[in-house]
């Protein structure tokens, strides 16, 4: 499996560290993007010459929010079937249901355990079958 | 069986109209056909506080509201019952001495033979205690209602905001653990730590600020805004001599209100004025008498607006600006719970508050904070 792209959009440089140590934990070579907005990364994503794999997507951001960016996310062309993990802190049903209806693929609940996170992204890449809802919730 | 002899000795009539003179509880009054008061009762003096030399003769619309007079309740009143045979009313009433009462009538109509109305009878029931505990119950529902509001609110940021820096600290004591031989990353490890243990105080300060502001007991005074101006810029004496502020002062008014949370409001929007800002802040506080814009309300009261040349947000994310937890900038800290206090604070005022900002130009607020009109 060759080059695989990941974007993650979180206005947190904190997940961007978390995310590229558990990236390391996965047995696939994947290439990282980041955007700190939902701004920047609907721009990264109008780029023509870049299309990620997977996209991660924050809920709770400033100005653009996470559901507003997945609305138009989907929207630009060519991403309507692209997987869109929302990645979000919030365990929240009313965020879930809301997530799923706006067109996410899953929703994956920010937990501390960077093994875990190591663990979905390689599920996920591997083209398992999974839940929308991907881990369970622990603090 | 025996009967009382001393009642013998009155006729019935008279014992009628004891009757009726005696009862306190309710005003039971005799009109004539226009409305004007024929006799009186004790009752009647209790509630309405006249005494009967100095009723008679008037007519009973004195008894209502200068607004209801306007508008002609009495007489459509009296109309009814001549219609109808009775008529019922509930409201407020004037005593005497100008205080209020919650008046519950009867109004009904008297016949002669040939069936023409030649007065009323009026009955009335002071029920103002009834009334202020309606008006109790109501209110304590519409507070409950906004409680129950605020705590999903706060549920809702227990299970996000609050959530986030303490899976960040777990995150980063397993990674120091991975590392605990190497002590720069050790170190850094900590560091980040402890930032999410200070993010974490300061989440939760705000959340207690914002849970107090509806707890206070609303005591209002003559606050004068010139004053808690001048104590909040004395709070940022240090940050505005570091960033260079210019601040532009106008006289401000003395209003009524609570100064803990006007102290807060403006320090809330002179300390964005200045945060939110790359260069060297420029605030100007002006002022002015609002006295309505001609609609029916006419709310009359004072205009308030402080403006900055800061960072400033597009115009279209000016209701999320309001909204607690909402932040509308990456580039700066914050928890994003400020102007939230803001709005409640200016609502405790029954006042509003209002943003026009634009990208890279400035914001400014406008507050208005209504005189109350008696």
């Amino acid at each position: 499996m060759a080059g695989l792209n990941f974007l993650l959009i979180d206005d947190d440089p904190d997940e961007k560290e978390f995310f590229e140590i558990a990236l390391k934990k996965v047995p696939f070579p994947i290439e990282f993007s980041y955007a700190s907005d939902g701004m920047s990364g609907l721009r990264l994503l109008s780029n023509p010459l870049y299309t990620p794999d997977f996209i991660f997507l924050d809920l709770n951001m400033p100005i653009l929010s996470g559901k507003e960016c997945l609305v138009r996310i989907r929207q630009l062309p060519g991403y309507l079937e692209i997987p869109i993990i929302v990645y979000s802190t919030s365990s929240y049903q009313a965020d879930i249901e809301d997530s799923k209806k706006m067109g996410a693929s899953h929703f994956f609940i920010k937990v501390y355990k960077l093994d875990i996170l190591a663990e979905t992204i390689t599920k996920l890449v591997s083209g398992n079958t999974l839940p929308f809802v991907l881990n369970s919730y622990t603090l | 069986m025996k009967d009382n002899p001393v009642a013998h000795t009155f006729p019935i009539e008279y014992r009628f109209q004891r009757m009726i003179e005696e009862v306190q509880d309710y005003a039971i009054i005799l009109l004539d056909a226009d409305g004007n008061v024929q006799n009186w009762n004790k009752g009647a003096e209790k509630i309405k506080g006249y005494s009967e030399r100095e009723i008679l003769g008037k007519n009973f619309s004195v008894f209502y509201l200068m607004q209801d007079r306007e508008e002609g309740l009495p007489l459509r009143l009296i109309e009814e019952a001549k219609v109808n045979g009775r008529a019922t009313h509930e409201g407020w009433r004037v005593r005497k001495d100008g205080s209020a009462f919650w008046g519950n009538i009867v109004i009904t109509a008297l016949h002669d033979e040939a069936d023409q109305v030649i007065g009323f009878t009026k009955v009335t029931r002071d029920l103002t205690e009834r009334k202020l505990a309606e008006e109790q119950k109501e209110r304590d529902a519409i507070s409950i209602e906004m409680q129950n509001k605020q705590l999903k609110e706060f549920a809702y940021v227990a299970s996000h905001d609050l959530q986030e820096p303490i899976r960040k600290i777990r995150a980063f004591v397993d990674l120091a653990r991975l590392e605990i031989d190497n002590r720069e990353n050790l170190e850094w490890y900590l560091e980040k730590i402890d930032t999410s243990a200070e993010k974490m105080i300061q989440l939760i300060k705000d959340v207690l600020d914002f849970s107090r502001i509806s707890h206070d007991s609303l005591v209002f005074t003559d606050v004068d805004l010139n004053f808690t101006v001048k104590n909040v810029l004395l709070e940022y004496e240090m940050l505005i001599a570091e960033k260079q502020v210019k601040i532009e002062l106008s006289d401000l008014p003395v209003i009524k209100g609570i100064p803990i949370q006007l102290y807060q409001l403006f320090s809330n929007l002179i300390s964005n004025a200045i945060k939110f800002n790359y260069g060297e802040p420029q605030i100007t506080l002006e002022s002015s008498y609002f006295d309505g814009d001609g609609s029916s309300s006419r709310q009359v009261g004072y205009l308030i607006s402080i403006t900055d040349n800061g960072i400033g947000f597009e115009q279209e994310y000016a209701e999320q600006a309001f909204q607690p937890f909402k932040r509308l900038s990456k580039e700066f800290e914050g928890t994003g719970i400020g102007l939230a206090l803001c709005k409640k604070i200016v609502e405790n005022h029954k006042g509003s508050i209002s943003v026009k900002s634009k990208s890279g130009k400035g914001t400014t607020f406008t507050i208005f904070f209504p005189m109350t009109l008696s």
